[in-house]
């Protein structure tokens, strides 16, 4: 494959930078400074002192840790091995049972004697053998190479990449050891091919598996749209709600609360419903759908008259949240 | 190809101006100051400092703003919004002679949200593709061909994923160094150049060259 050939972009590319431009997004910026100046940093002059106290108490609580094991008559057992042949015949066996006191706190290493093959070891110190049933192998992914499916999927075809993933062993298994990242490419596949429960399976598993991700919070409001759309309200809800709270100042808040506040209308929870229609209007007092939520709360809590009498909110939101807050009904 | 570097500076701008010479002359010997001693003095509040660094830099952080997007859109937002938070955590920026890359890779993020919620917005059938404003990017200038293939890259462009997309911009429009294209990207070296290279070929599949007379 050859490069495109791009012409020189040096002299092709416009220079945005004029002075005109710099300096309106100067006075801008300037008039922004003054109202917020930078807060100095907190002197830090405590901090020495601070550590010397949680160090000089760390030392003070282990000292008295320390000498609450003494006057529990801890011997330390691995520090002098000894053997049940050996105990057998010496005068220390008749005290070691009162000696070998268990301490209130023991250690783990302390209840391991030292063995030397010939005797039995103590019940309780061997784990009973339990037969776990082994999950079969999966074949080893190279972290390097990018599976054929994912390459099937970068490059467009999302029905190879769907039949790639059918010969590797299955939609499902691919799931379990993808990256957040190959999740949402097979959500991707699995939207394009028209199996929109695998679609939802790749989102669950980036919104649960990689909370931190930088795509959980987009997969959580794909999640909630698709739910929606397939009628679980409930679901719906709380991938909305996923959204809100792994994506707290994202674009699409506003939009996820409405949505919250429609499923909740739709599963006829008038608490739940009433709950996000104060939270909208605590958040979004000048929100788009206010006034809509308003007047279906008022219908929902059988108030017609007060739902008539519930104004307009202004459309003060600019183009693009216009189109985020459509009404977006399957 | 990455231009070759004769400062330590990281990153390069291709098509933008230097402002030195005129933030010199207006501000006197903060004009003068490196980018370090200037986020320096930001850190003391010194609001000259933080006005030389935003006149030295705003060129760079308008332009990039641009050619990531492909359109001149709310790019004075984007770049008001990104020196403000620059202002805000510099003093989380540890390298003050590292402001630039800094700065870039603060417009990059902000690029990227928007450049996001479209291609979303575009996935719920609300919103149209982002558009490419070809006179934002081509420079009045250039030829007529080289428009054409401007605009024929950027459309291209377009389809690839934010991410994907700006790291081939940044190395292939701006012509930045892997390294630096990782830095601004947010990313490792690794995936900037996975991103790279899936983009890449993504372009060479379907890039179709201007049509040439045939060799007698």
């Amino acid at each position: 494959m050859s490069e495109p050939k791009l012409p020189e972009l040096a002299s092709a590319l416009r220079d945005h930078g004029s002075d005109e431009r710099i300096e309106r997004v100067w006075q801008r910026l300037e008039s922004d400074l003054a109202v917020a100046a930078p807060r100095p940093r907190a002197a830090l002059w405590w901090a020495p002192a601070a550590m010397v106290i949680v160090f000089g108490a760390g030392v003070l609580v282990g000292a008295h840790w320390r000498a609450q094991e003494v006057a529990g008559s801890v011997v330390p057992v691995l520090a002098e091995p000894w053997t049940s042949a050996e105990a057998a015949g010496t005068p220390q066996a008749a005290l070691r049972p009162a000696a070998v006191a268990e301490p209130q706190h023991p250690k783990r290493e302390r209840k391991l004697p030292v063995l030397d093959g010939t005797e039995e070891p103590p019940v309780e110190a061997v784990p009973p053998i339990v037969e776990v049933p082994v999950a079969p192998a999966l074949p080893p992914v190279p972290q390097s190479v990018s599976p054929e499916w994912e390459r099937l999927a970068n490059e467009g075809d999302p029905s190879g990449a769907y039949n790639a993933l059918e010969k590797q062993g299955g939609f499902d298994a691919a799931l379990g050891r993808a990256s957040a990242e190959q999740l949402m490419t097979l959500y991707e596949i699995g939207l394009a091919v028209g199996h929109r429960p695998k679609a939802v399976q790749a989102l669950r598993q980036v919104v649960e598996r990689y909370p931190a991700d930088e795509n959980a919070a987009d997969a959580a409001y794909r999640l909630g749209s698709l739910l929606d759309k397939a009628g679980d309200k409930a679901g719906a809800e709380k991938a909305f709600a996923a959204y809100r709270r792994l994506s707290p100042k994202g674009d699409f808040v506003e939009d996820a609360l409405a949505r919250q506040f429609d499923s909740a209308v739709e599963r006829g929870d008038v608490p739940a419903a009433r709950q996000y229609a104060d939270q909208y209007a605590k958040d979004f007092p000048k929100g788009r759908r206010l006034s809509a939520i308003k007047k279906q709360l008022a219908k929902l809590s059988g108030a017609p008259q007060a739902a008539e009498s519930v104004p307009e909110a202004e459309d003060t939101v600019d183009d693009e949240a216009e189109e985020v807050s459509a009404p977006r009904k399957p | 190809m990455p231009r070759a570097s004769t400062k330590p500076a990281r990153l390069r701008l291709v098509g933008g101006k230097s402002a030195s010479q005129a933030t010199a002359r207006r501000f006197g010997p903060t004009g003068d100051l490196e980018d370090d001693q200037l986020v320096a003095l930001v850190r003391q509040s010194d609001a000259l400092a933080f006005e030389v660094l935003y006149r030295r830099h705003a060129s760079f952080a308008l332009n990039l703003a641009v050619r990531i997007q492909g359109s001149a859109r709310d790019v004075e937002d984007i770049v008001h919004d990104a020196f403000l938070r620059a202002h805000h955590r510099v003093h989380e920026l540890r390298d003050g002679a590292s402001f630039r890359s800094w700065l870039g890779a603060i417009v990059v993020r902000l690029v990227r949200t928007r450049l996001r919620r479209r291609r979303m917005l575009g996935a719920l059938g609300l919103a149209g593709g982002d558009p490419v404003d070809l006179d934002a990017v081509a420079s009045a200038e250039a030829g007529p061909e080289v428009r054409a293939q401007l605009a024929q890259i950027y459309a291209l462009v377009q389809t690839l994923s934010p991410d994907d997309r700006i790291a081939w911009t940044l190395r292939h429009i701006e012509r930045h160094r892997l390294e630096a294209v990782a830095e601004l990207a947010g990313c490792s070296l690794a995936t900037a150049k996975r991103r790279i290279v899936r983009a890449q070929r993504f372009l060479s599949t379907h890039f179709v060259a201007p049509f040439t007379e045939p060799a007698p």
